[in-house]
């Protein structure tokens, strides 16, 4: 199965620090396995859907072997490798998806104090690009305003506006 | 999901369960979700894990006789307490 991965530079896990094997030439890079216990352990990736809760500095897509399970907002299988970086998320990408989500809270505000408060900080967070922060806090203030559904379905545009930008091939995968 | 977030008071108040491989699945999903849209939180986890991986270096005998001395109350009377 091809999936994504957010890293931290050098192709580092964000959280279990380790650094993956990149791909060399046309050769994708080498397996890496994991005994699978969904959150704790495992290869951990994410289908379009998963992508806004994980932004990080690299992007890479990723091939998962073996049984895929879900678990809570990614996907885990026992083994995966690197097949290539994702070059098109970049400072670029991430200053675009902090203006889409901007203008949809601007749009909540406009009708909802509530909201409004919430937008002080999201601008100020976008101007510094902090594309996970800003999604996090678009998300929040359209939950506040419009309920969990709402929040869901900016988690929705947030995954296709990336899936867009970024060209993910999300058929027969 | 809002209503799910951890705050950051929550966080580090279990960043050494999470260290520890300690946390449930979902908490630890919690966890990292934080860690993920907060860089202040993000900042004290890697100052934690600096910080174990500094004093997991340490000695007893890279101890000076005064710090061991110093260590040796702190810990007798944290034990009174």
């Amino acid at each position: 199965m091809i999936a994504w991965k957010f890293l931290a530079p050098g192709a580092m896990g964000p959280f279990s620090r380790v650094t993956w094997p990149t791909p060399t030439g046309d050769a994708p890079g080498t397996w890496v396995e994991a005994q699978v216990h969904p959150c704790t352990s495992g290869i951990h990736a994410c289908e379009v859907s998963d992508l806004p809760y994980w932004l990080h500095a690299e992007l890479w897509e990723i091939e998962l072997d073996g049984p895929v399970s879900r678990a809570g907002h990614k996907i885990v299988a026992p083994r995966g490798r690197l097949l290539r970086r994702i070059e098109a998320w970049d400072r670029n990408s991430m200053i675009a998806f902090c203006q889409a989500c901007t203008v949809r809270i601007r749009e909540v505000a406009a009708r909802s104090e509530g909201a409004a408060e919430y937008l002080v900080d999201l601008e100020a967070d976008a101007h510094r690009s902090a594309a996970a922060t800003v999604g996090y806090i678009a998300a929040h203030a359209i939950g506040v305003v419009d309920g969990a559904e709402a929040a869901e379905c900016e988690r929705a545009a947030q995954a296709g506006f990336l899936s867009n930008r970024l060209g993910l091939d999300v058929a027969g995968r | 999901m809002s209503d799910q977030q951890l705050t950051c008071e929550e966080l580090v108040e279990i960043v050494t369960e999470y260290l520890d491989g300690g946390l449930s699945d979902a908490e630890r999903e919690r966890f990292e979700e934080h860690v993920v849209v907060c860089s202040g939180c993000a900042n004290y986890l890697d100052q934690i894990r600096m910080t174990i991986e500094i004093a997991g270096r340490v000695t007893v005998d890279d101890l000076m006789e005064e710090t061991k001395t110093e260590l040796l109350a702190a810990f007798k009377d944290w034990k009174r307490e």
